[in-house]
């Protein structure tokens, strides 16, 4: 069932926004460092290595996931059967007392790969931008931003604001995640055109009464209990952190294998003088030349 | 059994392996699931991740994440490249302004020129008949902008409510909200210790006549915004306060807030000074106001009860008992009705605005003359207060300001 949900929920434009977004970055396996020549490293097995972006769960998001977990969260709770979008249907469990119930088994792969691209972005340094618009959640919201050094945009938006800027000396984010897709007038919010408009990549939660086609990376959720949007807050949040801390952790060994690397060269070159002194041996010509060039060159300064 | 002492196994060899692992080595246990459950990770997608050690249920065991090389240019080099062009562009604009500049100079003869000046000599030495202002030939600065301070190289934006384009101001309003939140929690959590309110000393304690800060001086904190955020920052602010555990965060508060010091006292005000006139007498002038009319007054304080508007004596200029009633309340507060002499002026408006304007000029000029006590009974008396009300326009459509015209059903 969960096959049949993924494979049926992968419509064009999410495919291409993803190859679109890390394809200045395609690392294969056998050059993970930059380096040219990997021949002197042996590996344990060379089966054990991952393409990191061809890997489902790169940064290990699914072990946080549990459906119990949600259930709990009351993620599974969707709008009244009547305000249903159709392209919702295939993430509805079923209809109680005229309820629409969430498919926790369908959210779950969906909110990985979610996590999964969060992480991803983070790691390569990008600005990720948090959204809604309900005003019970913007303070929460806001705050989870700060706490991860990112980006929010709770407020009023402004017409324009992505497409029609008057300066060019800050970049757009590069990936908007959505609390909630709809603003108040219960339509698609309309920083959702501006992103596809650029190309941004956006994840969203999406509720029972939400166009599920007009995000990359949806999860279809309860977006209106609080317990359940900070749930999901809260995985974001922890998906853009381990994110940033591997990118923290590989720039710091980076810097390490740089710093040896200088060494040895300056070891090597010290070894190769030695060599080349011991292979020259009493033969003390050499230096001597230039002594004997310089004062030749001041005398004709001088006479003339 | 079998399949967690095969990962204990790869855990060891990959162990033994570390330093030759490039990047960090994080090994996982990979989704532990019963023979109940779905799989989690389809068949296909473990394929695609390059034949990883698997359950029976096609999924992964351990991995070893192996982490690509992190670069800025990822997301930056694109925009590393615009902003070195914008910078060449703006720099190129920038010289050619400034060659401009000087040729203009050079040509009027002036060493430094305003805006302003240039504009009009650009008038004359490039003549126009274009009607459109924007049309016409102009000299202006660069229209690309310097690169802001407020980015970093990487163009990251410093402020987490940057794309906002109100940043401090909503900063202020989150902060706020946090502590609503607080306090409101806080309240919840009392009233499930069975308190329902707080003390009433911690609850009057907001009796302090504190207002939110003005726009001004919120402006200076913000940037410039619209009275319009400013009343909803108002409003937060006062939703807050009203609360009736917000004295836990009092003093985060009360730096929004201004206060009245009723201690000071109230800042003197022009009163009128003393004069002697030729025959030694002393006397007081000052002025007043209702509706259109303007009144001055002279008063000596010894004299026989002599009262003159306009030259002529007070009963002859208002015939009427109820306006000399109203220019004498203030002497007749006082008692000095019989001890003193009025000459008064009074132009525009009618006989009985005039009289309140004297009025009002009079009771001024008595201030210089009695003591504290009646002064405060003037005052109490509202003999000092300007009338601001004045003639409401007539509307079209209607026959006066309010009155309609005669409804008819036809």
């Amino acid at each position: 069932m969960a096959a049949l949900m993924l494979s049926r929920h992968s419509p064009w434009r999410v495919s291409y926004v993803a190859t679109r977004c890390l394809s200045s970055a395609p690392l294969p396996a056998q050059k993970l460092d930059g380096s040219t020549d990997t021949g002197d490293i042996k590996r344990p097995s060379q089966s054990l290595l991952v393409d990191p972006l061809k890997h489902p769960d790169y940064f290990c998001m699914n072990e946080l996931l549990s459906i119990e977990d949600m259930f709990k969260a009351r993620v599974h709770l969707g709008h009244k059967k009547k305000v249903r979008n159709r392209f919702m249907t295939n993430y509805i469990y079923g209809t109680r007392l005229g309820m629409d119930v969430i498919d926790l088994n369908a959210t779950k792969p969906l909110l990985r790969r979610a996590l999964n691209f969060t992480a991803h972005v983070a790691y390569r340094g990008g600005i990720i931008m948090f959204m809604t618009r309900r005003a019970e959640f913007i303070a929460s919201v806001e705050k989870a931003a700060l706490d991860v050094k990112e980006y929010a945009h709770c407020r009023y938006w402004r017409g324009g604001t992505l497409t029609n800027r008057t300066r060019f000396d800050y970049r757009l984010p590069d990936l908007v995640i959505f609390l909630q897709t709809q603003n108040f007038a219960a339509s698609p919010h309309r920083a959702i055109i501006e992103c596809s408009k650029f190309m941004i990549p956006t994840s969203g939660v999406v509720d029972t009464n939400c166009d599920p086609r007009l995000i990359s990376f949806p999860v279809p959720a309860n977006d209106d209990t609080p317990s359940s949007v900070h749930y999901l807050l809260s995985l974001y949040k922890i998906a853009i952190w381990r994110g940033k801390q591997a990118r923290k952790l590989a720039l710091d060994q980076m810097e390490e294998r740089e710093k040896t690397k200088k060494v040895e060269e300056v070891q090597t070159s010290e070894k190769l003088e030695k060599t080349a002194t011991k292979s020259v041996g009493g033969s003390g010509n050499v230096p001597d030349k230039p002594q004997k060039k310089k004062p030749t060159f001041i005398q004709k300064k001088g006479s003339k | 059994m079998a399949a967690t002492r095969e990962v204990a196994l790869l855990v060891g060899q990959i162990h033994k392996h570390k330093p030759l692992i490039r990047c960090s080595l994080i090994i996982q246990k990979y989704c532990m699931c019963t023979g109940s459950q779905q799989p989690q990770l389809t068949h296909r997608e473990v394929q695609r991740s390059g034949g990883i050690v698997t359950n029976k249920y096609g999924e992964p065991l351990a991995v070893e994440l192996v982490l690509p090389k992190p670069s800025l240019k990822n997301y930056c080099a694109d925009f590393e490249e615009e902003l070195k062009q914008h910078e060449i562009k703006y720099a190129h604009q920038l010289a050619q302004y400034k060659k401009a500049r000087g040729h203009l100079q050079n040509i009027i003869g002036l060493k430094q020129m305003s805006t302003l000046n240039r504009n009009r000599s650009l008038k004359n030495l490039f003549p126009s008949g274009l009607f459109e202002p924007k049309a016409r030939p102009m000299f202006r600065k660069p229209f690309l902008k310097p690169i802001r301070s407020s980015v970093r190289t990487d163009g990251r934006p410093s402020h987490y409510l940057f794309y906002t384009s109100k940043p401090r101001y909503y900063e202020v309003m989150n902060a706020i909200a946090l502590k609503l939140e607080h306090i409101q929690r806080y309240e919840e959590f009392m009233v499930s210790q069975g308190i329902s309110k707080p003390s009433s000393e911690a609850m009057m304690s907001w009796a302090d006549g504190g207002r939110p800060m003005t726009l001004k001086t919120f402006q200076k904190k913000c940037g410039h915004i619209s009275t319009q955020d400013y009343l909803r920052f108002v409003l937060l602010l006062q939703k807050t306060v009203v609360q009736p555990y917000s004295y836990i965060h009092r003093d985060w508060i009360n730096q929004f807030r201004r206060f009245f010091d009723r201690t000071r006292p109230p800042k003197d005000k022009k009163e009128p000074k003393i004069h002697v006139d030729e025959k030694g007498r002393q006397y007081s002038v000052a002025e007043g106001k209702k509706k259109t009319s303007l009144a001055r007054v002279k008063l000596f304080v010894k004299g026989t009860g002599e009262v003159t508007v306009n030259g002529k004596p007070m009963v002859a200029y208002f015939p009427k008992a109820l306006d000399r009633e109203q220019l004498l309340s203030p002497l007749d507060v006082t008692k000095k009705l019989t001890t003193t002499d009025v000459e008064a002026e009074a132009i525009l408006g009618g006989h009985r605005s005039q009289a309140r304007a004297i009025r009002i000029a009079l009771s001024k000029c008595l201030t210089v003359f009695v003591s504290e006590e009646e002064r405060e009974m003037l005052r109490l008396a509202g003999l000092f207060k300007r009338d601001s009300r004045i003639r409401e326009r007539k509307k079209p459509g209607q026959k006066k300001a309010r009155k309609k015209h005669t409804w008819k059903r036809r």
